[in-house]
């Protein structure tokens, strides 16, 4: 018989052997139940709105790196509190942030981490969390989307029965008279009018000829990602088309009928997520007030940029015929004498504003730089967006109360509408200054064309 | 010692034994003639165990073995040593593991005792010192042999041999029925020989029993045998193709 | 005319009516078959010699066909994967992906069809030739049992060595996936790990082990019994052969289903 090197016995013994070890291994490198070769860690708490979609075990990244994971969750004052395993050798400062995200588009959450400042204090082992960060998640995204739907339709119907019925043609023609009448009486100052808008475009063009570079950046940039999310979309719809055509195995696997309208569903539950990310809406307003005591002609010019239904920036120029009135007030020491001297400069020049809002529902709020001072203003809209009442008060700066200003616009037609209002209407001091006038608002796609000339303009400009 | 009674036995519709009734006295040599195919084989196979008869019994020593279980026929087996027709060696064995296989499971003897027994056995069958060869590399004579070594190794009582002969030579047929003889008397053993040489039948038989169309048309002593009247035996016995057998 | 169709049905429920009777019959073998081999198991003496030859005959000499159709399992897998992935943005799911679908699926059964085709086969073709060449008759006539010294060490050494097996594979079809994603694919090698890690739990694995021990069991079984019972000569050897890959292939896709609801439902999932 031949001569063998390995008995029988000693080869199935290595092979037992070994595989054992394989197994060893990976048991506790999945389980990590051993204790043994666990990366040891410290506990740190973080309360969460919901843990939907965690478990224990799932990991935490700081910078797409494993630091830790989730070690225990339980329900506390109805909310999510969950227990993070840190691994030893990292440490969290207290200001970091934490949020839970998804892995891709559909895959299962982990926890991230941003990082806070470095040299801050650092969380001890038994502390928390506190800054939480909830990006609303695709569920979420497809309700509200649902809402906000159903709202537009309601109310357009309430608006179809204002407009549509026969009350509200005669209030409408009313309104249209009223334009007439105005406009009649106001065709005497029309060349100041015209002044002031060319003054305030030819403002409009310097800042935009300073602002060149960076416009065009943002538009670049703006323009990447919608090309990106764009690529996106192609690749889906390639897929779906190849799925639908029954190209490749998974096509043949899901062209039963019940599969591919739940893939269709999850596909148009895609696209509208992605539609509203895309959507970053932009308006751009000009609106002139018509100031009866000053007879003159105050002139608004915004852009206003929405990222979501909820939320937008808006920067403007005004043309005050007020002015901005720069107080001086000096104290000088002569021969032991105080003098005081107090100078009012008014001067015909634009101001500008800087704002920030916030939509609850119908109720707007704003802040920020208003007519360059400090102000707050809060929309509240009707017949959405239709109607709008607006409150703002602003420089409050001066001696006497801040001003607060009282306005309300209706737009019977897009992109038109129609201001009245009051300047420091409760300031006992002074007798209110009522105004009125009216506006052009551009929207979206119109302002799309707008940004393709101005990209245009700033490439030749560049050359 | 062995008695078989009324045993009947058929494969699906295939009738093979019908009203078998025979004895075998211990400290004697029964050898069972009869036709190729007639069922001699399955006879034995019966008598081993190996196969259940649909009808009858067949009594070792008063008891019913048909009726046995697991433990009673291992008991029983263990008095036998088996010669099967084709010889039934393990191919996955030597020849020495072979020989040596039913001691190491029946016995307590040490590896060295076994190789000592199973080297006299192939010496008595005349195949000394091929213990590491494989029974796929002797002849169809050799594997018998080293077959018969393996059935004689544990010293049973009763031996059943399938056709020990057929397949030798005449030299070593007459040698392994001069073996047969001398461990029957040396040992007083039992043996049940399925045979078709005639000559050597009548030389190592105490009792002859021919199987004819499912039967046992004869059973008796050689010289019975020889005056038999019946001209199956008889045209058997001539070694001719003309007569009442049915070919 | 009528007759004739009277002729075709009778044939037809005679045909219909054998073939559900050797259904049963077969079935019912292989059921006591695995009966007798169960309650022998566990009854001395345990030929330990004859155990570790079929260990290594059904593990040790299965290695290399595992860890090369283990590996190349994974790369491919990982492959595939890659590009469904990459289209939602979702690389960090190729790592979990092919992990789970190896632990819990593909790695049992696919080292269960290797080691049918194996090692079904072979067995089948062994007891066959043991059966038709008396072989098995010599080892009942000297008085041993030749289920407990035939058909243990293999049942035995395939519910070992299956599960052994599907570990290896396991790990290898891992480290193709790993090769193929890190390497090739340029994602991140600790990420990759700790992707895996996380979603692959214990449970996973034990499941897919658990399945393996099943299969090695029917794979085992099957091919004993097909080689234990055959009749016919060496065609009736090749048949069992034959037969031996073909129903425990079939049993081994179809008793996973049940087998993975089974085990979902105790709570390996
Ligand atoms: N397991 C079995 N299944 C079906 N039929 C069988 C079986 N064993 C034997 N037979 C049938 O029984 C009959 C007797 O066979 P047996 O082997 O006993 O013949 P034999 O007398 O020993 O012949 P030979 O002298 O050629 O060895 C044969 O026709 C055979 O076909
Ligand atoms: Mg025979």
């Amino acid at each position: 018989m031949e001569e063998k090197i390995l008995s029988t016995e000693a080869k199935v013994g290595l092979f037992v052997v070994v595989i054992s070890g394989i197994l060893f291994w990976m048991t506790f490198k999945l389980g990590g139940c051993l204790g043994v070769g666990a990366p040891r860690g410290y506990p740190v708490k973080v309360a969460l709105e919901t843990a939907q979609g965690l478990n224990l075990e799932t990991p935490v990244y700081i910078a797409g790196i494993q630091i830790g994971k989730v070690n225990d969750i339980a329900l506390e004052e109805g909310k999510a509190r969950v227990i993070l395993k840190i691994f030893t050798e990292y440490q969290l400062e207290e200001d970091v942030e934490a949020s839970i995200r998804t892995m891709g588009f559909l895959g299962a959450k982990y926890i991230n981490i941003k990082p806070g400042t470095p040299g801050a204090p650092v969380i001890e082992p038994g502390g928390e969390i506190v800054r939480v960060k909830i990006p609303p998640d695709v569920e979420e995204l497809i309700d509200e989307l649902g809402e906000v739907v159903q709202d537009i339709r309601e109310v357009s119907r309430s608006l179809r029965a204002v407009i549509g019925g026969e009350e509200g043609e005669a209030s409408l023609r009313e309104i249209i008279d009223n334009i007439r009448e105005a406009s009649v009486s106001l065709k005497y100052d029309f060349p100041v009018i015209a002044g002031n808008i060319r003054r305030v475009s030819e403002d409009l063009e310097d800042l935009i000829s300073e602002n060149r570079e960076g416009l065009r950046e943002s538009l670049e940039q703006f323009q990447m990602a919608a090309a990106d999310l764009q690529e996106s979309l192609d690749n889906i719809a390639s897929i779906t088309r190849k799925i639908n055509e029954g190209e490749g195995s998974l096509g043949k696997l899901v062209n039963e009928d019940e599969t591919v309208e739940k893939l269709n569903e999850t596909i148009e539950g895609v696209n509208e997520i992605l539609a509203v990310s895309r959507r970053l809406r932009a308006f751009i307003d000009y609106r002139g007030e018509y100031l009866i005591e000053d007879n003159d002609l105050k002139s608004h010019f915004s852009l206003r940029l929405q990222p979501g239904a909820d939320k937008y920036y808006q920067i403007g120029i005004v043309d005050d015929p007020q002015g901005v009135t720069e107080v001086t007030d000096v104290y000088t020491r002569d021969d032991g004498e105080t003098q005081y001297t107090h100078t009012e400069v008014t001067e015909r020049k634009l101001k500008f504003s800087l704002e920030m809002a916030k939509r609850f529902y119908d109720l707007t709020l704003r802040g920020g730089i208003i007519e360059s001072t400090g102000g707050v203003g809060m929309d509240y809209s009707l017949l959405g967006d239709r109607i709008i009442v607006s409150f703002e008060a602003f420089d409050f700066g001066k001696e006497t109360n801040p001003n607060l200003q009282a306005r309300l616009s209706l737009e019977p037609f897009r992109h038109l509408y129609l201001v009245g209002g009051a300047n420091d209407f409760i300031d006992s001091e002074i007798e209110p200054r009522y105004f009125f006038g009216g506006g052009i608002k551009f929207e979206d796609r119109d302002l799309k064309a707008l940004f393709g000339t101005a990209g245009t303009a700033a490439s030749v400009g560049g050359q | 010692m062995i008695s078989i009674r009324n045993l009947y036995k058929s494969f699906g519709n295939h009738r093979v034994l019908e009203d078998i009734s025979l004895d075998i006295e211990k400290g004697e040599t029964t050898v069972v003639i009869g036709q190729s195919g007639v069922g001699k084989s399955v006879l034995i196979k019966h008598i081993m165990g190996l196969l259940k008869p649909d009808r009858g019994a067949i009594f070792v020593d008063g008891d019913d073995i048909t009726k046995y279980d697991n433990k009673q026929m291992k008991e029983y087996l263990q008095r036998f040593g088996i010669l099967f027709q084709n010889a039934a060696l393990f191919d996955s064995m030597s020849v020495g593991e072979n020989v040596g296989f039913p001691l190491r499971e029946h016995t307590n003897l040490s590896d060295k005792e076994i190789r000592a027994r199973v080297a006299e056995k192939l010496q008595v069958v005349g195949l000394a010192g091929i213990e590491d060869m494989l029974p796929s590399e002797l002849s169809g004579g050799m594997r018998k042999r080293v077959g018969l070594a393996r059935a004689i190794a544990l010293d049973p009582e009763i031996m059943i041999f399938d056709e020990p002969t057929t397949g030798l030579d005449p030299v070593m047929s007459d040698a392994i029925d001069n073996l047969v003889i001398e461990t029957q008397e040396r040992l007083n053993l039992t043996n049940v020989v399925i045979s078709h040489d005639i000559a050597g039948t009548f030389k190592i038989a105490h009792k002859v029993a021919m199987l004819y169309d499912c039967r046992l048309i004869e059973v008796g002593t050689p010289e019975e045998f020889r005056n038999s009247p019946n001209p199956v035996v008889q045209q058997f016995l001539a070694r001719k193709a003309e007569g009442p057998i049915k070919i | 005319m009528a007759l004739e169709f009277k002729n075709i049905a009778i044939g037809f429920l005679d045909g219909l009516g054998r073939f559900l009777i050797r259904f049963f019959e077969e079935t019912g073998r292989l059921i006591n078959l695995f009966i007798t081999t169960m309650r022998l198991m566990v009854k001395p003496p345990f030929r330990l010699n004859l155990l570790s030859k079929q260990m290594e005959f059904v593990g040790v000499q299965s290695t290399f066909i595992v860890a090369l159709t283990g590996t190349f399992t994974g790369m491919v897998f990982a492959l595939q994967s890659s590009y469904a992935f990459k289209l939602l943005n979702a690389e960090g799911m190729i790592a979990p992906a092919v992990g789970l679908s190896l632990t819990r699926e593909l790695a049992p059964v696919l080292t269960g069809l290797m080691v049918t085709g194996r090692v079904g086969s072979a067995m089948a073709a062994e007891l066959g030739t043991m059966r038709v060449t008396e072989q098995i008759d010599a080892l009942f006539a000297m008085a041993i049992d030749p289920i407990k010294y035939l058909v243990v060490p293999r049942v035995i050494a395939g519910i070992i060595m299956v599960p052994l097996l599907t570990i290896l594979f396991n790990f290898v079809g891992n480290v193709g996936s790993y090769i193929v994603g890190v390497g090739i694919l340029g994602l991140n090698s600790e990420r990759y790990i700790n992707d895996i890690v996380y979603m692959v739990d214990l449970p996973d694995l034990y499941h897919g082990v658990i399945k393996a021990g099943f299969f090695g069991l029917l794979i085992t079984l099957i091919g004993c019994s097909r080689g234990f019972y055959s009749a016919g000569g060496a065609e009736g050897v090749g048949r069992a052969a034959t037969q031996a890959v073909v129903i425990a292939s079939v049993l081994i896709l179809v008793s996973d289903y049940f087998l993975t609801s089974v085990l979902v439902r105790i709570g390996f999932d």
